[in-house]
């Protein structure tokens, strides 16, 4: 008979990862000749945070979903801080460490009681600042007050003597227009979905990326334990080919110079990235972070950590 | 605000449970000054002294549950909530009063229910010692607070079952 | 099946005249455990997450402020020194709930907190002066409506960032039909007190005008107070939630200073907000848990699904679509509703022809009426919440009637004059 399942996804249906899964579901129902619906619920409809994904996903509705790892910091710390900001700032590092995160990745869901039925690339997202006055060196950085969106983020911002702070994403938009904040660490590339452009004009590249860990696609391990084997196999190489077409690394600098040039067009100004010494000088702070916070989330943790340093071919 | 208690027919039990409830509240209270002079306290460092709190947020979405949480017994314990009274208003006080211990009942299934589930995540909480993402506030005591209140919630719905039903509105 | 499960048990509950809260919340477990493999804990976890949420904050907070106000004194001088101004005009002090909800308006993102704002502060006062208890609920559950069309608006925001559309556009569509909306329901209460003049029973003083404008100024505490909320905000100090939290303590010094507040009193303060919040708390939890369970089943977006496949023409879409919202209303609480069904609407109606930014507007307005639409109502529990359960909900709701009806026509105006909620962006930003 004819498998259907919800899919959970929490992003709106403008992102570039929502066409992906859209794609994903088509893909599934033309390859079994309709016999394995997906209905993608998308922009949050299902009302599902992030955040708990360890814990809705054992139930049985939603019977499939994607979640970004970062999001977990709460309930599985030691898969939240896989990297961090500063950890790696190219597509050639992030390939060396990719193989070791996808299996630490499955072995924490599995430990939640939760299948891993693939990933979804995440493309290299340049972090960029975004300001309401020409913000170009970490000097300048210092004189005005910074958001950031994690906590990793505001350590490493502060060890550098940056008074950086978590605004909630829904009071972004007046904070910056009014001027809680001067500043915001954002993607270009999503910078215009959330009208940012409207009241940070400067824009400045930090020199990386936000970490680049992949999107889990996790499977409830009940309603998959009874798919039939045949329907199992269409699953699995249907998530292999959602991988496949979210992970092309090639296209992220022709997309990251595109959503600039769109900024631009919008009245953003692009100053020039920051310069080397203060690249060195985040990487150095990022490095430092990620040390303190793997201790603090534990030994599973520690270990995790080591093992991505191991596989970039670095020591701390 | 009206104070429309039941009738006392066993008046050390009605006090003792009118005391707790508000004593609980008052509790609450202080949570609602705390978040106040937090997000004072929070502005006020950040803009004179450049200096955020990290945990500003965090700490006041706990305290706004707990104001939540903590005052809710004293709804049930002063007759305080929304109800819609159309029907029952319109009854003979035998039928009037076995609708009120049906609705009582509802009340107390759903304050069961919820602090069942509110345990499954207290515990969920507690054997992994999880901790807010952010400032790293130990969560447990939170969740056990919810699911007490919620207890109490279901303990005095059918405290109050066994006394008259409130006037008619 | 599920549609009827939910209206059998949501009926027999709320009819038996349980405590709302948990009739709602009840059903809403019930569903989950039936058609949602045994979820019920997604009820809880929603609402853990909704009461920890920093945004919220702003609900007690502003309650807390009413409060301070109304015990300090201040609330009282401020009525005593306005009525003789507005006993000249047919529905009095009503209209200055409006006039409050408006200016608070521009300082809250959200509707229910500038309703709990004015309410704490009018409800008590009004009522004393005599005014008809239904007419002050009715003027609050309406004006607090104006929370989310005039910017900063969280309705907007959200409709801008699951659309791409621009926030700065949407703020600027949203000020002249919240003004309007103001006007039409000051029009009401004009006209509703003409028709029956014990709604607002304020006496007229054989003071002069020019006297009674004179006396106006004792208001200034409040001025004062009016002007560290929105100075807070407009200078960068604080978000709109911190705004709230500035509020309080500009309350707590004009009340000390100006007004007899004590220790004592703002203990009193306290505890009276923290009855009210919990009536709101207990509904709205039961709100939540309903809410969690139709739209963890995609209901809605099923629905809308089904009604995009008709092929009828774009005013037909776009009335059906209307109608949705409106059934969809009697039982969500607002942001709730707009995320569930924006996935679907917001392709379906741009798709047609409509202007995003104007339907942003729209679908704001249509959340609003859910607001006010019994059995959930947010705006309405704040309202019977305040009054210490004096109204009962259904009151309430017939009393917010006009308010609906208002809104309504002003959805209606908007289709036919779709410049009032573009023209001021355009004039601004620019034609895109
Ligand atoms: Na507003
Ligand atoms: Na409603």
């Amino acid at each position: 008979q004819t498998i259907e399942w919800k899919f959970n996804n929490n992003y709106a249906p403008t992102r570039p990862e929502s066409a992906h899964v859209r794609n994903f579901a088509k893909d599934l129902e033309t390859a079994t000749s309709g016999r394995f619906k997906i209905t993608v619920l998308e922009g949050g409809a299902m009302n599902l945070r992030d955040a708990d994904a360890l814990r809705w996903m054992t139930i049985g509705t939603p019977e499939i979903a994607f979640n970004w790892p970062p999001f977990l910091g709460r309930d599985a710390p030691e898969l939240a801080n896989l990297y961090v900001y500063g950890s790696v700032s190219t597509a050639a590092e992030h390939l060396k460490a990719l193989p070791a995160l996808e299996q630490i990745l499955a072995e924490g869901y599995n430990k939640a009681k939760i299948g891993v039925a693939g990933f979804m690339g995440l493309p290299i997202i340049d972090a960029t600042l975004f300001c309401r006055q020409p913000v170009r060196s970490l000097d300048e950085l210092k004189r005005v007050k910074l958001r950031v969106g994690t906590r990793e983020q505001v350590e490493t911002f502060k060890a550098l003597g940056v008074a950086a702070q978590i605004v909630p994403q829904n009071e972004l938009y007046s904070a910056l227009q009014t001027g809680v904040v001067d500043c915001a660490l954002y993607a270009a590339r999503f910078a215009q979905s959330v009208s940012l452009h409207e009241v940070a004009k400067h824009a400045t590249y930090t020199g990386f990326p936000f970490p680049p860990v992949p999107y889990v696609i996790m499977v409830n391990q009940a309603k998959h334990a009874a798919l039939p084997a045949d329907m199992k196999a269409a699953l699995a190489a249907a998530t292999a080919r959602l991988k496949e077409a979210s992970s092309d690394f090639g296209k992220d600098a022709a997309a990251e110079k595109d959503a600039r040039e769109k900024l631009r067009a919008a009245g953003v100004t692009w100053h020039p990235d920051l310069a080397a010494a203060d690249q060195e000088a985040i990487r150095k702070a990022a490095l430092a972070t990620w040390k303190t916070i793997a201790g603090e989330a534990g030994a599973a943790a520690v270990a995790n950590r080591e093992r991505i340093l191991k596989a970039l071919g670095r020591s701390d | 605000m009206a104070q429309a208690g039941p009738a006392p027919e066993r008046p050390r039990l009605d006090a003792a449970v009118l005391l707790l409830a508000r004593a609980l509240a008052a509790l609450a209270a202080a949570a609602v000054a705390a978040l106040a002079a937090l997000v004072v306290a929070s502005v006020v460092m950040r803009y004179a002294l450049g200096a955020p709190f990290r945990f500003s947020e965090e700490l006041a979405g706990l305290l706004l549950a707990m104001a939540a949480f903590l005052a809710m017994p004293l709804t049930v314990a002063a007759d305080l909530n929304i109800r819609v009274t159309l029907l029952p208003d319109r009854l003979s006080p035998p039928a009037r009063r076995a609708l009120f211990v049906f609705g009582q009942l509802v009340l107390a299934a759903f304050g069961t229910v919820f602090l069942l589930e509110a345990w499954t995540l207290a515990d969920f909480t507690m054997a992994r010692n999880l901790k807010t993402e952010q400032a790293r506030l130990v969560l447990a005591p939170w969740m056990i607070a919810m699911v007490a209140a919620t207890a109490l919630l279901a303990l005095f719905a059918v405290w109050r079952a066994l006394r008259p039903p409130p006037p008619p509105g | 099946m599920v549609w009827t499960v939910l209206a059998g048990l949501l009926g027999v509950t709320v009819a038996s005249g349980a405590v709302l809260g948990a009739a709602l919340g009840l059903t809403g477990f019930a569903i989950l455990h039936f058609f949602a493999d045994g979820g019920t804990q997604l009820g809880v976890q929603a609402v853990w997450n909704v009461f920890n949420d920093f945004t919220l904050t702003a609900i007690p907070l502003f309650i807390l402020l009413g409060d301070i106000l109304v015990v300090s004194g201040l609330a009282g001088d401020v009525y005593k020194a306005m009525a003789p101004v507005f006993a000249r005009m047919r529905g009095g002090l009503l209209h200055t709930n409006i006039a409050v909800c408006t200016v608070f308006g521009a300082v809250s993102g959200s509707s229910i907190s500038v309703a709990a704002l004015a309410g704490s502060v009018a409800y008590p006062e009004l009522t004393k002066r005599g005014y008809d208890r239904a007419a002050v609920v009715g003027s609050l559950a309406g004006g607090g409506t104006l929370g989310l069309l005039i910017p900063p608006s969280l309705s907007l925001l959200i409709y801008g960032a699951i659309t791409e559309t621009s926030v700065g556009r949407l703020f600027l569509a949203g000020v002249v039909p919240g003004l309007a909306a103001a006007m039409l329901f000051m029009a009401w209460i004009w006209w509703s007190a003409g028709r029956n003049p014990a709604l607002a029973p304020e006496e007229a003083p054989a003071m002069r005008l020019g006297r009674a404008l004179v006396g106006m100024l004792r208001i200034w505490p409040l001025l004062l107070l009016i002007a560290a909320v929105l100075g807070t905000l407009f200078a960068g100090i604080a978000t709109p939630t911190e705004a709230a939290g500035a509020g309080v303590a500009a309350a707590v010094l004009v009340g000390a200073v100006f007004g007899s507040l004590t220790l004592a009193k703002l203990g009193e303060a306290l505890m009276s907000t923290v009855k009210t919040f919990a009536v709101i708390a207990v509904v709205f939890m039961g709100a939540i848990i309903l809410a969690q369970s139709i739209s963890v089943l995609g209901l809605p977006q099923q629905l809308l699904r089904t009604v995009s496949d008709l092929g009828i023409p774009p005013l037909a879409m776009l009335a059906l679509v209307v109608l949705i919202y409106l059934g969809l209303g009697c039982l969500f609480d607002g942001l709730s509703m707009m995320i569930m069904t924006l996935p679907v609407v917001f392709p379906l109606l741009t798709g047609l022809g409509y202007d995003p930014v104007w339907l942003g507007v729209v679908v704001t307005i249509m959340i609003e009426v859910g607001m006010l639409t019994p059995p959930v109502g947010m705006n309405l529990f704040v309202l019977v919440g305040i009054s210490g359960n004096s109204i009962s909900l259904g009151d309430a709701a017939r009393a917010a009637l006009p308010y609906w009806f208002a809104l309504m026509a002003l959805v209606a105006i908007m289709v036919a004059v779709p410049g009032l909620a573009t023209g001021l962006p355009d004039l601004v930003m620019g034609k895109r």
